[in-house]
């Protein structure tokens, strides 16, 4: 890979505020979900916003989708939780911005490794999952909104699994 | 004068507190059978009985076919503590041989599957075909200088034949597209293994099946008690809360029966009857759960298939789920759960089955991640000793609820270890319960 791949000459100067204004956003959107403040999170999806998690099988030697689903589909999702007999501990999303490209209408890319904590009700805490998200943001009048998160996961055994998305 | 620290026999040591509680809380009216001593999920003996009289026994399902589609492609697998390669010849043929070279031990692949024509161990490059056949040594690598380090004959003076060290092949058979291996080389065949069950799980298993979804966990608990969760169905009603409103059948409640086969196998419903209401169950509208069933399965059918002892086979309408389990220690357990679709699907059904797949059963939805809380926090408890029994005593004719499926499980457990379910202290009389 060439260093262009890695945008070094942006290294050397000032964060633009696009790039400051995603990487808070990146950041409210873990911080939305370890508060499990889902309309807060959902929010930050746009009208056609979609939600994925993808991981590549060893075993199957192809990507598979783990959750793929629309805003309303994450939405019904979301509002069974209370129903479901959880796994009362809690997660929390350490998220980095990486690189930040803008694209043609108004849209952006950015890519962020993502580390996701699990702490159990004794106060025990233990990496659950890591991997990138790969974002794809609209610019519209109001701001940036998600219009399409893949969670790609490198972690392939999550234990119990979670309700919550990651 | 020294005193000796053996002089206190082993008598003279005191029981603990678990043990006491194990006789104090012995069921007293519930005839034999209908208790399960918790030492069986918890005890390092037991382990080491079903090991060795149950998986290192029988057939173990190790992997669908279309996981090695083409020549050469192999999977690793594990049977007991054992580390196994599928490896699929040049005429189409599914292998299994240990996944050890008989040079070192080393363990001779390093990815979970690949594509390959011959292996080589990576540390002294001992190469093997995929007849398992070992075709050279490290020192006989075409284009090796070996010059002056190795001679060509080095071997010829101890009476080493390449031919003496091929891969150690294992009893391997494929049944509808699911792949067994067994360490036992006199095992029975496979359809005398399955038996009537065969006949059964053959009108739900098309050869166009392939899997298109595949994770596995460590789970702390013991692999019994997330057989017993596949096995019993009252936590499928009270359990996932969701549900616990509208109920698990919606339709057709009086096809929802157990069929107890020999051997252990079992069948839950029908595959042609349609029991579940997803929408009352809160799992919402028009989300595809039941539409373009799989063959052999009628739309809102949910039949579930058990092949002793850790196999489910459980079919929602649309998509299919396989489980299997490798006891890793007492209280942990490697489960793998694969999904699996038609090889025909056009994109948009194939989708609505991953869909369907993962809203349920992906570590990320409904139910899967609820059962898994549950067995692991039942494993906690049994082994601190604080809850030595659990009751199976429900008998309904075989209806959903009947716990007849579980004894039936357990009698053919103690058949298999010698230690009588019910009652670990009875392992010496042999005696089985009633």
């Amino acid at each position: 890979m060439s260093m262009d791949t890695y945008q070094v000459d942006r290294l050397t100067e000032p964060p633009d505020s696009k790039w400051l204004r995603l990487s808070q956003l990146v950041q409210l959107s873990c911080q939305t979900l370890d508060d499990e403040d889902f309309a807060g999170w959902l929010s930050l999806f746009d009208a056609v916003g979609r939600y994925e998690v993808r991981v590549y099988s060893h075993e199957l030697r192809r990507e598979m989708t783990w959750l793929g689903n629309d805003v309303s589909e994450m939405q019904s999702l979301l509002d069974a939780l209370p129903n479901h007999l959880r796994d009362p501990g809690g997660l929390m999303r350490v998220a980095s911005l990486r690189s930040f490209d803008e694209g043609p209408d108004n849209t952006a890319r950015t890519r962020s490794s993502v580390l996701v904590y699990k702490t159990d009700v004794y106060g025990m805490t233990s990496l659950f999952a890591c991997g990138e998200y790969r974002d794809v943001w609209t610019h519209s009048p109001t701001g940036y909104r998600l219009r399409h998160r893949i969670l790609d996961l490198k972690t392939r055994t999550l234990g119990v699994g979670s309700h919550v998305p990651l | 004068m020294t005193q000796s620290c053996t002089s206190t026999s082993p008598a003279a040591v005191p029981k603990s507190w678990a043990q006491e509680l194990q006789q104090r809380l012995r069921p007293q009216g519930l005839r034999s059978g209908a208790y399960i001593d918790n030492r069986i999920y918890t005890d390092a003996t037991a382990m080491q009985a079903e090991k060795a009289g149950i998986f290192e026994k029988l057939w173990n399902f190790v992997c669908h076919e279309s996981e090695l589609p083409g020549p050469g492609d192999y999977r690793e697998s594990r049977i007991a503590d054992v580390s196994i390669l599928l490896w699929r010849g040049d005429g189409g043929n599914i292998r299994a041989f240990v996944n050890a070279c008989r040079h070192r031990s080393v363990k001779i692949t390093r990815e979970p599957s690949g594509t390959i024509g011959q292996l080589q161990c990576f540390y002294h490059l001992w190469t093997y075909a995929n007849s398992g056949e070992l075709v050279r040594t490290g020192v006989d690598l075409p284009g090796a200088d070996l010059t002056g380090v190795a001679r060509a004959k080095g071997y010829a003076k101890t009476g080493f034949d390449k031919c003496d060290f091929p891969l150690v092949e294992l009893p391997c058979s494929t049944f509808n597209g699911l792949v067994f291996a067994s360490l036992n080389p006199s095992v029975e065949p496979l359809t005398e293994f399955l038996g009537p069950l065969a006949e059964h799980i053959a009108r739900v298993l098309p050869p166009e099946l392939e899997v298109v979804h595949y994770h596995e966990a460590d789970v702390a608990t013991n692999w019994k008690l997330f057989s017993d969760n596949n096995r019993e169905m009252y936590h499928v009603l009270l359990h996932y809360l969701n549900r616990k409103s509208a109920g698990y059948a919606g339709k057709d409640k009086d096809s929802l029966f157990w069929t107890l086969l020999p051997n252990g196998h079992a069948t839950f419903g029908d595959p042609e009857r349609n029991v579940t209401n997803y929408e009352e169950a809160g799992y919402g509208a028009g989300s595809g759960l039941t539409s373009n069933p799989l063959p052999g399965v009628g739309e809102g059918a949910q039949p579930l298939y058990y092949i002793f002892p850790d196999v489910m086979i459980n079919i929602r309408s649309n998509v299919m789920r396989i489980d299997r389990m490798v006891p890793l220690s007492p209280g942990l357990t490697r489960v793998e759960w694969r999904g699996l679709a038609l090889s025909t699907d056009s994109a948009e059904v194939r989708s609505t089955r991953l869909s369907n797949h993962n809203l349920v059963w992906g570590p990320l939805g409904r139910n899967l991640p609820e059962d898994l809380v549950a067995v692991e926090a039942q494993y906690k408890s049994m082994a601190s000793g604080g809850a030595p029994y659990s009751v199976v005593a429900r008998e309904e004719n075989l209806a959903a609820m009947d716990d007849m499926s579980l004894r039936e499980f357990y009698s053919e457990w103690s058949r298999r270890t010698g230690i009588p379910y019910d009652n670990m202290d009875r392992v010496a009389t042999g005696e089985e319960p009633k």
